[in-house]
């Protein structure tokens, strides 16, 4: 079932095209990464899939209701961590998370019991009478999510949640989002870090300019830019023919030798036991044999010419 | 809107630049103007007593009534007469501090001599003895003509002219004037504040947005959180200033009144910070600079932080009654609300207020369906 439907939206800022016919179906239960650089239009989907911004023209349905005619229904089960910070600087951690879950309906009674569990939930326990300007960034980062899902969304919204914080809290807030996914929500996470979208998203959308530029698996992605694979083969050695030969054989486009690596472009999906068959004939061994494939960051470049930190 | 309002007032009250000067500042201007104009606004404010060296070479027939005025009980709380034979040794008890002032009665001429710079009581005693000067010369005209004048211990006060407190405003005044303003316009001061924080998708606003809350209902209820601080205020300041400044007679006030023209000061202050909102093409800052300024020049011009400065006001442009402030512009409207007066004033005040109000909605309504049209990022 879509939980995310658009279809054919555009939203102008003045002159600006932020969206551009841009048409997308998100699943229940994904983690779906919307990949792209800074500008690209990432926020500005969110936006007018919350209704915050009023799309020009398409049309959006979340979970299956129309927005914005549903809006009031659609918001109630959704959450949204935003980019920047937004809590509240003269209310404490525990007050912030309990606001945001009584907005959303919940008595005070039910709002206490949604707070405490956020609060554990994001490891903010030890901090919850400290305001925010007291809190480091990356604890500030954990409240901005806290906030976000105190209500238990189904579906919840992520626009570059770590930004701009340490190591282990940028770890300790990914493993947040797979254990908010486990169980049960679908969210949409946005990222201009292409490494946190390949180790946590199912599906994933390159935006650009307003526009999907490609969709799907990693996988899917990859494999829609790859032409050709390299097999970097250590060896111990070289004799006078190796080289030639493998250059002879089917699928192999190319062979270069920097001591001590071998580098073969091969055809995609080529076998590579042709290649180490005729390393044992020429009885050369070898140590270790890795085959590199695009980055999503490759991918990116590949469809647009550009990096993804442009 | 409950949570809304709840959340609203804590944080308000945890600020501490709201705090600053919505309480603080206006109790440390209380005290300190309480401290220094208390006196003079006070019905008990007495003149300090002026040695007066009194030199005396007339007739029977102008010093009998002098003196007879002079030794009236309300002269004597502030002078004390001291004969002295001629002017120079009248000028040696002054150069020797046995006396303020020179009073020569020289003929029919009276003469007060006094060192520059003078005092308020030197000033005083000088009005009030160029009033008996006046009256006396009235009453010697008209004795010459063959006219009957006979002599009238009142007439030799002149109350309006004289009296301190008829010239300027009360403390009472003063503090209804400056109150009601700041009602006024600090609503106009939250809603620019509030506008400012609306920026879509920015802040905390974001996640209002993004929340299953209508604006309109957010919009009241900070409205109404924001206007009750102001209410908690308006108490506190009342309630320190009755203690401040001790000619408060409360027993006077038409509370209702009051409260109804808060009221519509509030709806007035809403209008005004709605119209400098929806101001095209100006910044977030700039629309508060705007709002801080009229803010500070209203308070001025209508009296309020500087008691009386609405009657120069009116006197350079008597159309501002109608154009700033209306309900506090109009002679009469303080004695509506502080004693008992002119109702029809009081209703009209408010009519006009009324009229004031649509023209800044419609202002309003226009100028936010223009920037609607323009679009905003």
């Amino acid at each position: 079932m879509s939980i995310i439907s658009l279809d054919h939206v555009t939203k102008r800022f003045g002159d600006t095209i932020a969206l551009n016919d841009l048409s997308l179906n998100v699943e229940a239960g994904e983690l779906f990464g919307l990949l792209g650089p800074n500008g690209a239009g990432k926020t500005t989907a969110i936006s007018v899939m919350l209704n915050l911004y009023e799309a020009d023209s398409g049309s959006i349905h979340i979970f299956g209701k129309p927005m914005p005619k549903d809006e009031l229904a659609i918001k109630r089960r959704v959450g949204i961590v935003p980019q920047h910070v937004s809590v509240y600087d003269q209310l404490t951690v525990y007050e912030n998370i309990q606001f945001f879950a009584e907005l959303y309906g919940f008595s005070p009674k039910e709002a206490k019991q949604k707070t405490e569990a956020a609060l554990h939930f994001v490891e903010l326990d030890a901090h919850q009478k400290k305001r925010p300007p007291e809190l480091s960034g990356g604890l500030l980062r954990r409240l901005n999510i806290a906030c976000g899902i105190v209500h238990e969304p189904e579906l919840i919204f992520m626009d570059e949640p770590t930004v701009a914080i340490d190591p282990q809290s940028r770890n300790t807030i990914l493993e947040n989002i797979r254990e908010l996914n486990r169980r049960g929500a679908t969210i949409i996470y946005t990222s201009h870090y292409m490494e946190e979208v390949e180790l946590l998203c199912d599906r994933i959308a390159i935006v650009d300019e307003g526009k999907i530029i490609a969709e799907g698996t990693q996988d899917e992605l990859k494999d829609r830019v790859m032409t050709l694979e390299t097999a970097r083969i250590k060896v111990d050695a070289l004799t006078p023919h190796l080289l030639e030969r493998l250059d002879a054989l089917d699928h192999v486009q190319k062979v270069e030798y920097e001591e001590p690596y071998i580098e073969v472009s091969l055809d995609k999906d080529t076998p590579l036991a042709p290649l180490l068959e005729t390393l044992h004939q020429e009885h050369v061994h070898f140590t270790s044999i890795t085959v590199d494939r695009p980055s999503l960051n490759t991918v990116f470049l590949a469809l647009t010419g550009k990096t993804l930190r442009e | 809107m409950w949570t809304f309002i709840k959340y609203d007032v804590k944080q308000r009250l945890r600020d501490r630049a709201t705090l600053f000067w919505m309480l603080i500042f206006p109790l440390i201007l209380i005290f300190g103007l309480g401290t220094m104009l208390s006196a003079v606004f006070s019905d008990t404010f007495k003149l300090p007593v002026t040695n007066v060296a009194y030199v005396e070479s007339s007739t029977d027939q102008y010093r009998e009534p002098l003196e007879a005025f002079l030794k009236e009980e309300d002269i004597q709380t502030f002078i004390r007469l001291v004969p002295y034979a001629d002017l120079p040794s009248a000028e040696q008890g002054v150069n020797d501090g046995d006396a303020d002032v020179i009073l020569q009665l020289d003929g029919p001429d009276i003469t007060l001599f006094y060192e520059e710079p003078t005092t308020v009581e030197f000033d005083v005693l000088d009005a009030i003895l160029g009033q008996y000067t006046a009256i006396a010369n009235q009453q010697i005209t008209l004795a010459e003509a063959g006219v009957s004048a006979p002599y009238e211990n009142e007439a030799w006060l002149d109350t309006e002219s004289v009296d301190l407190a008829g010239r300027t405003p009360t403390s009472l005044e003063y503090f209804t004037v400056t109150i009601s303003i700041m009602t006024a316009l600090f609503g106009s001061f939250y809603i620019t504040a509030m506008a400012r924080e609306e920026q879509p998708n920015t802040g905390s606003y974001l996640r209002i947005q993004a929340a299953p809350v209508r604006t309109v209902e957010y919009r009241l209820a900070r409205t109404f959180s924001r206007y009750v601080i102001i209410l908690l205020q308006l108490i506190l300041l009342f309630w320190f200033s009755h203690f401040v400044y001790r000619t408060f007679d409360l027993a006077n006030v038409q509370f209702g009144y009051v409260i109804l023209s808060w009221l519509a000061l509030t709806a007035y202050g809403v209008a005004i910070g709605f119209l400098i909102v929806n101001l095209p093409k100006l910044s977030a800052t700039t629309k508060d600079a705007i709002v801080n300024g009229f803010v500070a020049i209203l308070m001025i011009l209508s009296g309020g932080y500087v008691p009386g400065f609405d009657q120069v006001t009116l006197n350079y442009a008597p159309w501002a009654a109608y154009v700033f402030m209306p309900i506090f512009m109009r002679d009469g409207m303080l004695a509506v609300l502080l004693r008992e007066g002119d109702m029809n004033l009081y209703w009209q005040s408010l009519g006009l207020l009324g009229i004031h109000l649509l023209i800044l909605i419609a202002f309003s309504y226009i100028l936010s369906k223009g920037v609607k049209r323009h679009g905003t990022h």
